[in-house]
């Protein structure tokens, strides 16, 4: 009786997949460790020495990033100090997808515990602000709700939602960041500034001419701008307000304030 | 010997002037007056929000010839295309109608970390049939042939199947892909990894090139006496480019060509000059080869893949 033998080759149980070479390697670029080298040709094109150059090619187009993307924590820390931060975030919180303007949002968590920063503890905020500012130029386009819709939405009888447009955003600050932010845009005027620690809301978002926004918000426009933001139908957010009020006076100035996030193009209608 | 065949006989677009890359410091001074250039290119990425940058791309696209050109897809990756990449892809390519949509034949993602660079990938047989698929579903979502690139490489891997040209000859075959050839990429790696450039250009099918690259690299001196050539994009295009361009030339036909600079960027004149100049060899290189005038695409035909 003929046996069945069966036979492996040599070379298949050898050769590694393409995943483990992937995995191996990115672990490689973001640790500076060479678990790879063991997948490398063995000659000259194989050099282990040469993971160094992906190494070091991520690191410093990752700082650069950073850096257009944090430029006041860079002034405010110095070039070389940015670099140190970014060489400890980098590691830990790697570019989470292929397009690269979504790297860096961790940055102000970061920064919040980041020990060698905590004699600057406002930079977290001011990460916080410089990010917004960022996904508010790099976010995607959305109708806004003008005036004329929505006079004819309320006179239609039927109730409706609006919601924030994609670019805006309802952060809250420790610390007066905008203040920091704007003192840093121009260089050549020397402005004394006063560091205030002083809780607030602020809106920061794109309006139609392209440009980012910093709207400080009362406690109104929180209440009504966070409803839209978790579904509200325009009267239920409306009626927060109206219930949160203690006067006329205060209403009449959140229609201002309203009109102001309208005619800002900050509100888009949920369709 | 003939133009290159991909081009005979399609509507003249303005390809046969050398275009340029699309890059920031750029941007508003192409929109305020028409450059010479024949076309420009974008990368993809850099538009995927809205805003003034895609606002701008709009204008360009309505003002130039176009192709869009991918540094992130990562069509190398063993598990798998992330989905929402490729859409936004799909949604730019159909807002812009560019001429190509290209990408490299690379990876630059595994699981939940990406890196800013192209990664090699091994030729393998297990590699051509993921980077075959992931291919075939980028032409299914843009709806068009896309093209390759070859990338810059700094490293080889062990047991491979497949030489670079061959990996890419059967990529071809296997999708109806076209290629780019980036003729300083072939300079770059062929120092790098020890391989002859002018061998590469030969063993590569003459019926798939559409789009030529030109750059400038960097040296790098080793600690063991050996030179790396670094991809930077920084410089104009080497002599030795220039030499290894003319040859590309009389293999493929006259071709569309780009002229990438992507670090330290002059200013807009200085590309227009480097455009100029690869414009001057194509029509000497046309006038050696007996090429008929070339006859560029106003789009490239789409192809179905296999």
């Amino acid at each position: 009786m003929r046996r069945l033998c069966l036979r492996q080759n040599p070379r298949a149980k050898l050769m590694p997949s393409l995943q483990d070479i992937q995995s191996a390697l990115m672990h490689d670029i973001y640790t500076g460790e060479r678990t790879s080298a063991k997948y490398l040709a063995d000659n000259m094109a194989g050099n282990p020495d040469r993971l160094d150059i992906y190494f070091n090619n991520n690191l410093l187009i990752l700082t650069d990033f950073l850096a257009t993307v944090y430029p006041v924590v860079v002034q405010l820390v110095g070039a070389e100090f940015f670099k140190t931060i970014c060489r400890h975030y980098i590691p830990v919180h790697p570019q989470p997808s292929g397009d690269l303007q979504k790297c860096g949002a961790d940055m102000s968590a970061f920064l919040a515990t980041f020990e060698p920063a905590q004699k600057h503890p406002y930079l977290s905020d001011i990460a916080k602000l410089e990010w917004a500012y960022y996904q508010a130029t790099t976010a995607a386009d959305a109708t806004p709700v003008s005036f004329d819709v929505l006079t004819h939405l309320a006179g239609s009888g039927q109730d409706f939602a609006l919601t924030l447009h994609p670019s805006a955003q309802l952060l809250t600050f420790e610390y007066n960041a905008a203040d920091i932010w704007h003192a840093h845009q121009n260089l050549t005027v020397e402005t004394e500034l006063e560091l205030k620690v002083i809780a607030h809301s602020l809106l920061v978002a794109r309006n139609g001419a392209h440009e980012v926004i910093f709207k400080h918000l009362s406690e109104h426009e929180v209440l009504f701008l966070s409803a839209c933001k978790a579904g509200a139908q325009f009267t239920e957010a409306m009626n927060n307000v109206a219930n949160a009020v203690q006067n006329d006076v205060q209403m009449a100035t959140f229609q201002q304030d309203f009109a102001a996030l309208v005619a800002a193009d900050v509100l888009t209608q949920v369709q | 010997m003939t133009s290159n065949p991909l081009y005979s006989g399609l509507e003249k677009s303005g390809l046969e002037k050398s275009g340029i890359g699309l890059r920031a410091p750029h941007v508003d001074e192409l929109i305020a007056q028409r450059s010479p250039v024949g076309f420009l290119e974008a990368h993809s990425e850099n538009y995927f929000g809205g805003g003034k940058n895609r606002a701008q791309i709009r204008e360009i696209a309505e003002m130039y010839p176009v192709t869009l050109h991918g540094v992130g897809l990562s069509l190398g990756r063993a598990d798998g295309l992330d989905q929402d990449h490729l859409r936004q892809i799909a949604t730019l390519a159909k807002e812009i109608d560019p001429l190509f949509v290209s990408e490299h034949l690379t990876w630059s993602g595994y699981s939940h970390s990406h890196v800013p660079d192209l990664l090699p990938i091994p030729f393998t047989n297990e590699s051509l049939d993921v980077f075959a698929q992931h291919v075939n579903d980028f032409q299914d979502a843009v709806g068009r042939q896309i093209l390759v690139e070859n990338p810059s490489n700094y490293l080889a891997f062990a047991d491979l199947d497949y030489s670079e040209t061959d990996f890419l000859n059967a990529l071809v075959e296997k999708t109806g892909c076209g290629l780019l050839l980036d003729i300083n990429n072939i300079a770059v790696s062929a120092n790098n990894l020890g391989y002859n450039p002018e061998d590469y250009i030969d063993n590569i099918r003459t019926d798939a090139v559409k789009q030529f690259h030109l750059a400038g690299y960097e040296v790098k001196p080793q600690p063991d006496g050996t030179n790396i050539y670094l991809d930077t994009h920084g410089l104009p295009v080497y002599p030795e480019v220039w030499k290894l361009y003319k040859r590309a030339l009389k293999r493929f036909g006259d071709t569309p060509t780009l002229i990438e600079w992507d670090t330290d960027i002059p200013a807009l004149n200085v590309l227009e000059a480097e455009a100029a100049k690869a414009d001057v060899i194509r029509r000497e290189a046309e006038a050696e080869n007996g090429h008929a005038p070339f006859v560029p695409a106003s789009k490239p035909e789409s192809q179905t893949h296999a």
